[in-house]
């Protein structure tokens, strides 16, 4: 299915399974009674070159080495509902153009080429060289009031060192939590809680690369 | 409450990007459609939101608008009544 029509986005692509989908009218509009669409594919107006140069630019001309670059997501309720709160976000797990910051849902049980990671809760489950300053790091353990997490098994401790030029660090005490490495500043609610109900599962087996 | 309704994927592009960057999103509703959603986008660097596309698009904080797509819930049958 092809044409649907977005401001400064396009839809190119949905995935449409065989499943039909057909609830009561008290739930959906008849209108929903659809098949069952799996997805749809977005394509931004920005491409890796304009990212590129403006990337470059904006780093004085120093170019992207060593930089991040995430694209971040947005989806909020209709403006319809002014009130309505941001409802989630989501940045890259892994970035645009080069490097990397994330560690996310989908991403930290993966990357053992990047990250030694290990199950056992209570022991270091992930490690990974970060050249990233301590202001960015965020410990997911204070949620909002009104939406606390289920009570943690075991708080998450992240502990940093340096070696070898390089900040590692060092998060333990890992089971069903989630661990971030934030690209920010600052703490950024929306995404935390994003994150929170997708919540980090760690490995069953040591996926220890070195 | 479902906190994060839709979720996103940033695909890989044969072409390394150039066109424009594909992101794949998905519905986690249960019964309800994404219709109701406004999708924005922005990029970070180191951080920081990045300029880029139209500044005319351009909203507050680097965010520019994706508009809205219908997908539709994740059910996969229809619900049963005892």
């Amino acid at each position: 299915m092809h044409g649907h029509s977005l401001e400064g986005a396009e839809a190119i692509s949905v995935c449409i399974s065989d499943v039909g989908l057909c609830f009561g009218p008290t739930m959906v509009r008849e209108s929903e009674c659809i098949s069952k669409q799996e997805w749809a594919e977005l394509r931004l107006p920005i491409d890796s070159a304009e990212l590129q140069a403006a990337g470059s630019q904006a780093r004085g001309g120093l170019g992207l080495t060593g930089a991040e670059v995430l694209l971040e997501m947005r989806a909020q309720l209709s403006t319809a509902m002014p009130w309505a709160p941001m409802v989630t976000t989501y940045t890259s797990p892994r970035p645009v153009l080069s490097g990397r910051f994330m560690m996310a849902e989908e991403h930290l049980p993966h990357r053992a080429a990047d990250a030694c990671v290990a199950a056992l809760q209570g022991h270091v489950v992930a490690e990974q060289q970060l050249p990233v300053p301590n202001s960015w790091i965020r410990e997911d353990d204070d949620a909002m009031p009104d939406q606390a997490p289920p009570p943690l098994a075991k708080p998450l401790h992240f502990s940093q060192e340096e070696r070898s030029g390089s900040k590692v660090i060092t998060v333990t005490g890992a089971n069903d939590l989630y661990v971030e490495v934030l690209p920010r500043p600052s703490f950024n609610t929306a995404l935390y809680k994003d994150a929170l109900w997708g919540a980090f599962k760690p490995p069953q087996a040591t996926v220890c690369t070195g | 409450m479902l906190q994060a309704p839709i979720s996103f994927e940033l695909k890989d592009s044969p072409n390394g990007g150039l066109g424009g960057l594909i992101v794949r999103a998905r519905n986690k509703n249960t019964f309800v459609s994404s219709a109701n959603l406004l999708l924005s986008w922005r990029v970070l660097l180191d951080g920081v939101p990045l300029l880029v596309g139209d500044p005319a698009q351009r909203g507050l904080a680097g965010w520019y608008p994706g508009g809205s797509v219908a997908i539709a819930p994740q059910a996969t049958s229809p619900p049963q009544y005892h």
